[in-house]
């Protein structure tokens, strides 16, 4: 498997801890921001929404020659607007008919980018299948209260399109999955009509703490790779607490684990293809690992090889 | 860890003098949601890691109750 190309598109409002300031006292999100590390969120305006900014990074001729020639497109996303039907038919309704494609969709959250490559992995060892695409798209500021102090300061939208080739190569070299729905409820949203997010920070704090760090150990063992031997970790960007967390328990580098949400806030599906793209051109050759966690409550690990 | 230890290792995540074993999320404008995150991050320290190991203990929102979870566990000393 080959990164060939990952783009990502955010929300095109830029919001600072001013803009909450009628509904948390400002003491409150300075301290917020400390602990959290994000600094600025970039939300969907009005008019856009987590399938509008999908659509707008396909809007061009380049990414229309991917989907054109592609035969697996996998959508990430929790942001549709209606039940039925999945969000890629959202996305894929102005870019006409597409035969040959498999379409899948997973709504799976901050895991979903690294579950789906492994999907796209799978499909990659039949040597018919040339070409994957991996959409991510979510826009949690629809669904979140400005006076919810414990997500309207750290969520914000974003969209990536990421074009992967099968080059005959077996990258993904451990992985580890896992899922406590006993704990579903600490990160959903209500039932009633004005759907709202809700979050227990604490109970996802302690869910990270217990499961990620054995989760990347489990894979790294697996893998005969060592901390030191990986070149980089890329890791959900939750927050700059769960970051620092998951360093000091891994033994881990600041430059090995970037952490690059401060101006964007929380992207969800988006965390990991956001901070990826940004290292996309130094990636020949290393060895790395994702880890992605969140709502389910879920969390999907790999170890990639990338030559 | 002690009953002593706590209560400093909460004092000190709060940023307070002192707390006592009545203190709580109800009682404390200090012990919030990030008051509280830094306390279960400092008893986890504390615990070399096992705190994430005790079911409930994320929803222990007060000293009686975090006491109560750690003595269930034999990770506190009377």
């Amino acid at each position: 498997m080959k990164f060939l190309s990952i783009d990502c598109m955010l929300g095109s409002e830029l919001k600072t801890a001013n803009d909450l300031s009628d509904h948390i006292v400002i003491s409150t999100l300075k301290k917020i921001e400390e602990k959290s590390g994000i600094i600025n969120r970039r939300v969907c305006s009005e008019l856009e929404s987590a399938a509008s900014l999908a659509k707008k990074l396909l809007n061009n001729i380049e990414s229309q020659k991917h989907l054109n020639d592609a035969d697996l497109l996998i959508v990430v996303s929790e942001s549709k607007p209606s039940p039925i039907p999945p969000m890629s038919s959202h996305i894929l309704s102005e870019f006409g008919l597409k035969e040959g494609l498999i379409v899948l969709d997973l709504d799976s959250g901050c895991a979903g980018y690294v579950q789906a490559l492994q999907v796209v992995d799978a499909f990659f060892r039949n040597p018919l299948i040339k070409k994957a695409l991996i959409i991510t798209t979510d826009a949690y500021s629809k669904l979140i209260k400005s006076d919810d102090r414990s997500v309207a300061p750290i969520f914000g939208d974003g969209s990536s399109f990421t074009v992967l080739v099968n080059d005959g190569s077996n990258s993904i070299k451990a992985f580890h999955n896992g899922t406590d729905a006993t704990k579903a409820d600490n990160l959903m949203t209500n039932e009633n009509s004005n759907r709202s997010l809700h979050m227990e920070g604490a109970e996802i704090f302690m869910f990270v703490k217990k499961y990620i760090p054995p989760s990347i150990r489990h894979c790294l063992k697996f893998s005969s790779e060592e901390v030191e031997s990986i070149d980089y970790f890329f890791l959900h960007q939750a927050s700059l607490l769960v970051m620092k967390e998951l360093r000091e328990d891994l033994c881990i580098s600041e430059s090995k684990s970037p952490f690059l949400i401060a101006n964007t806030g929380n992207l969800v599906s988006t965390s990991i293809p956001f901070v990826l793209s940004q290292y996309l051109d130094k990636l020949n050759n290393k060895t790395i690992v994702l880890s992605g966690f969140g709502v389910g409550l879920t969390w999907s690990t790999i170890v990639m090889e990338l030559k | 860890m002690t009953k002593n230890d706590l209560l400093e290792l909460v004092a000190f995540a709060l940023d307070l003098d002192k707390v006592d074993e009545g203190a709580s999320m109800n009682n404390l404008d200090d012990w919030d949601s990030l008051g509280h995150l830094s306390i279960l991050t400092s008893i986890d320290k504390k615990l070399q890691g096992k705190a994430s190991s005790i079911s409930g203990l994320a929803s222990a929102t007060s000293i009686s109750s975090i006491i109560t979870l750690l003595k269930d566990n034999d990770l506190i000393d009377e």
